[in-house]
């Protein structure tokens, strides 16, 4: 595993985003990790059982089964490790009180899925500012394993 | 409200009364009239005769004082004589006839003595002295004689007599040739004093007046104890009275006229001169003087008694009578104005009656009223603090009513505590912003449950702006409200169930969406041309299912009922919509005229707007797109036509655009998905208002037009 790569975590029950996701970085161009989760529990445990590299970017559904995104992102912000981690929500609910809640846990955006194509070009586009603007934190994985 | 009645026709017939028994004159009226008048009378009498008595004591003083001039006056002139005597005296009763003049011109008689014609000596002669004595009188005076001659022994000739000239007559007069005369010379002679005569005509005839003679008689010297010696002769003088008076007594200044006589002979008289009417006072008086009784008569002259005419009891008399027609003029003002206030007082209470009897029927179809109907009447007295409840809140709240008014904090202690702030601000929201007052709160049953109460009012302001009442109605609205609370919640269910729906169709559509166009990417280059064309078809038809999902969401939220009402301006709600729009250069949106603002749902009416113009948009079949907004006050509240210069829509489709998922374009041909006029009208019939289609086959445009219920914005007086 090449720690210089960018590693993406993508927690959706949805396959299909995950085909999304990959061919949106594709497109990009930028080589990245993708890696996926299907629903928060199946994510707390991959992130707490170190099977994957620090993750630079996380995607997250809301609407999941067990456990959904914001008890995940609670979860995850009561983590020292995973504080400050960049979130996205990338989401189909447009309902007030789930974008309430998600900015409450200091999410980095909030991308709503829609069937139009400009939402696509979105995501890519922002994969890649933030992949040239950010300098990638080497001793991420260091860190976690102190 | 009977009790009125009965009042007031007892008020009534103590009017009448009162006007039956209401006569211009009372006793006592008549008692101060006559009392007064009587009054008035007594005041004029006395002070007349306190008058007369004044004067009286005034002529009295005035005729004494002439009286006693009188008296002095004569005194003077005895003096005079005395005087003559005294002369002669010196002389040695020798005194010839130029010594006599000498003597006789020192006295400038008439200067001091008015009235006195001369002063003369008389010398007593015995007829055998008659010749010696005319001789030794004509070695001085050569024509001197006695006259006239009369058979006497005793002569009493007038000798000497100054200033002689009109006296000439006088000169050789013998006192004997006449009673009158001679009686008083005989009585001066022997009484030894100064005597007068009676009134007589005097030879010197001076204005042809009456006059006297006054002597003084002189005697031989004889010693003391022998009494009087021989009369030689006497000092007299002629007077005339009437130049008396006017020398001594200046007649101008007098306030009294009086005549003088001597036994009925008149010697002076200037009362017949002087009066044309009678005297008010006259004074006779009888003064006994020099030998003889002169009557004097007295009459008050008219400068005397203008005193008696003074004003003042005339004034007393006028100014009494003047008051007392005052009085009963007042007497009768004040019946009339009675009587005038009697008939109003019975015109009043005739109204109040009448009044009374409407209040009453008023009260009974009121009380009829409240009684049949499941509403009770609230009225608050804010000045007062006082709370009128009708029956029916008692019924309501299971309690048994002592007494219709309650105290304000007997409510607040029934109310709900959720409810307190809320309906707190209502009412002061009503007061003091005139926010209309249509509540609904919960107040504790006698069985500790809470019943609904829908209420609403109206307050009156004073005209300073304080609230002084609030009254209204209430009604019992639990078994309403627990079905509403239901229905709500069976809403709020099914609202939920779309939302979720819609969120979980979603999620497929868009990888539907997602597959085709990776299908059509990744294996573009191997499909023909119509699979790829059936690729877009399908792209199409997922996007419009997404619009629909998203529309049903929108329809199914409109049926929930909104509490946030607030004051709207339509034509701001509706400048801000078009901005949100992002129309183009060709799409123009007109309100064309200004309206005031409503109370109502904002986000309610900013939906029906957004659809109507979309949907007029979305139809256009033109590159110049119109839409005008009009607008007008109806009875309860606003009607709006929003017309566009479109194609225009069929008569027989005026119905059907609004039905659920109707468009009159075919699917997936402008992305319309049947259900913006539905919700335009699930909206306003909520709104209790109503909607409909205006649109003239064969000409072009068409009309939204929709009713708006809701309270406007009074201007601000």
């Amino acid at each position: 595993m090449d720690d210089q790569k960018l590693t993406v975590f993508l927690v959706d029950d949805d396959e299909l985003e995950v085909m999304w996701l990959k061919r949106q970085i594709a497109n990009t161009g930028i080589s990245c990790h993708v890696v996926h989760a299907s629903d928060g529990e199946e994510a707390l445990d991959l992130l707490h059982g170190k099977q994957i590299p620090f993750p630079h970017i996380i995607f997250l559904d809301i609407n999941m089964p067990k456990m959904d995104g914001h008890e995940f992102l609670a979860q995850l912000r009561q983590d020292p490790t995973y504080k400050s981690t960049v979130v996205f929500m990338m989401t189909s609910s447009e309902a007030l009180i789930d974008k309430q809640k998600a900015y409450d846990k200091n999410v980095a955006g909030y991308l709503l899925k829609a069937c139009d194509a400009s939402s696509e070009q979105r995501i890519g586009t922002l994969i890649q500012c933030y992949s040239d603007s950010v300098q990638l934190p080497l001793d991420g994985a260091d860190k976690r394993q102190n | 409200m009977k009790n009125s009645i009965q009042r007031a026709d007892t008020i009534e017939r103590g009017i009448q009364k009162e006007m039956d028994h209401a006569h211009v004159f009372k006793w006592f009226h008549l008692a101060v009239i006559v009392g007064s008048l009587v009054f008035t009378l007594l005041s004029w009498q006395i002070s007349k005769q306190q008058l007369a008595e004044k004067v009286e004591v005034e002529f009295d003083r005035e005729w004494s004082t002439l009286l006693q001039l009188i008296s002095d006056r004569m005194k003077n002139y005895e003096e005079l004589l005395w005087s003559g005597v005294a002369a002669i005296k010196s002389h040695d009763n020798k005194l010839d006839r130029l010594t006599w003049r000498s003597y006789a011109d020192q006295l400038a008689l008439e200067k001091r003595f008015p009235g006195a014609l001369g002063v003369g000596v008389i010398y007593e002669v015995e007829r055998h002295e008659l010749a010696g004595f005319l001789a030794e009188q004509r070695a001085f005076a050569p024509d001197f004689d006695v006259h006239p001659s009369v058979d006497v022994d005793t002569f009493y000739p007038i000798t000497y007599i100054e200033p002689e000239l009109g006296n000439k007559k006088a000169v050789g007069l013998d006192m004997a040739h006449e009673a009158n005369r001679l009686n008083a010379t005989l009585v001066a002679r022997s009484s030894a004093g100064a005597i007068m005569t009676g009134p007589i005509q005097l030879v010197q005839g001076v204005q042809n007046t009456p006059g006297f003679l006054f002597f003084a008689p002189f005697y031989e010297e004889k010693s003391s104890d022998q009494g009087v010696g021989d009369l030689i002769g006497l000092v007299y003088s002629p007077l005339v009275f009437k130049n008396l008076i006017l020398g001594t007594l200046g007649a101008d200044q007098r306030r009294v006229n009086f005549s003088l006589s001597d036994a009925e002979f008149t010697l002076y008289d200037e009362i017949a001169e002087h009066e044309l009417a009678p005297a008010k006072f006259v004074k006779t008086k009888r003064l006994a003087l020099y030998g003889r009784d002169w009557d004097f008569e007295f009459h008050s002259t008219p400068e005397l008694e203008a005193h008696l005419e003074s004003n003042l009891p005339s004034y007393i008399l006028i100014g009494g009578l003047v008051f007392e027609i005052f009085y009963i003029v007042a007497l009768l003002l004040l019946s009339q104005h009675r009587k005038n206030a009697m008939g109003l007082a019975q015109h009043i209470v005739e109204e109040y009656k009448l009044t009374a009897q409407k209040n009453q029927d008023i009260e009974q179809r009121h009380d009829l009223a409240i009684k049949g109907s499941a509403v009770g009447l609230w009225d608050w007295d804010i000045v007062l603090k006082d709370v009128f409840w009708s029956d029916h809140f008692f019924d309501i709240l299971g309690v048994e009513k002592i007494d219709n008014h309650i105290e304000l904090t007997y409510f607040l202690d029934r109310l709900h505590p959720d409810d307190k702030d809320r309906l707190a601000r209502e009412v002061e929201g009503h007061l003091h912003g005139n926010e209309p007052f249509n509540t609904e709160y919960r107040l504790k049953h006698e069985d500790g449950h809470y019943v609904w109460i829908h209420a609403s009012g109206q307050a009156l302001w004073s005209p300073d702006g304080t609230a002084i009442r609030m009254s209204g109605s209430a009604s019992n609205i639990t078994e309403k409200k627990l079905a509403a609370e239901e229905l709500l919640s069976l809403n709020a269910e099914l609202t939920k169930f779309a939302h979720l729906a819609s969120h979980d169709l979603k999620t497929p559509l868009r990888g539907i969406s997602n597959l085709t166009q990776w299908i059509e990417e990744d294996q573009g280059h191997a499909l023909d041309e119509e699979s790829i064309e059936r690729l877009h078809m399908i792209r199409e038809r997922v996007l419009l299912t997404q619009n629909m999902l998203q529309d049903i969401l929108t329809y199914s939220e409109s049926g929930v009922a909104s509490v946030q009402t607030e004051w709207v301006s339509p034509s701001l709600l509706l400048s801000q919509i078009v901005e949100y729009m992002q129309l183009s250069e060709q799409q123009q949106v007109v309100f064309s005229n200004e309206v005031p603002e409503i109370y109502t749902v904002e986000t309610q009416l900013r939906q029906v707007f957004t659809n109507a113009i979309t949907n007029a948009f979305n139809h256009h079949d033109l590159e110049q797109q119109n839409v005008v907004v009009a607008c007008e006050v109806v009875r309860d509240g606003l009607r709006f036509r929003i017309t566009d210069d479109g194609p225009g829509i069929p008569k027989n489709y005026h119905e059907q655009v609004f039905e659920l998922f109707n468009t009159l374009k075919a699917k997936g041909k402008g992305g319309g998905t049947g259900l913006g006029m539905s919700i335009i009208k699930r909206l306003v019939e909520g709104q209790k208002g109503e909607v409909h289609i205006e649109s003239t086959d064969g000409v072009r445009g068409t009309s939204i037009c929709f009713t708006w219920p809701a309270i406007l914005k009074q201007e601000a007086a």
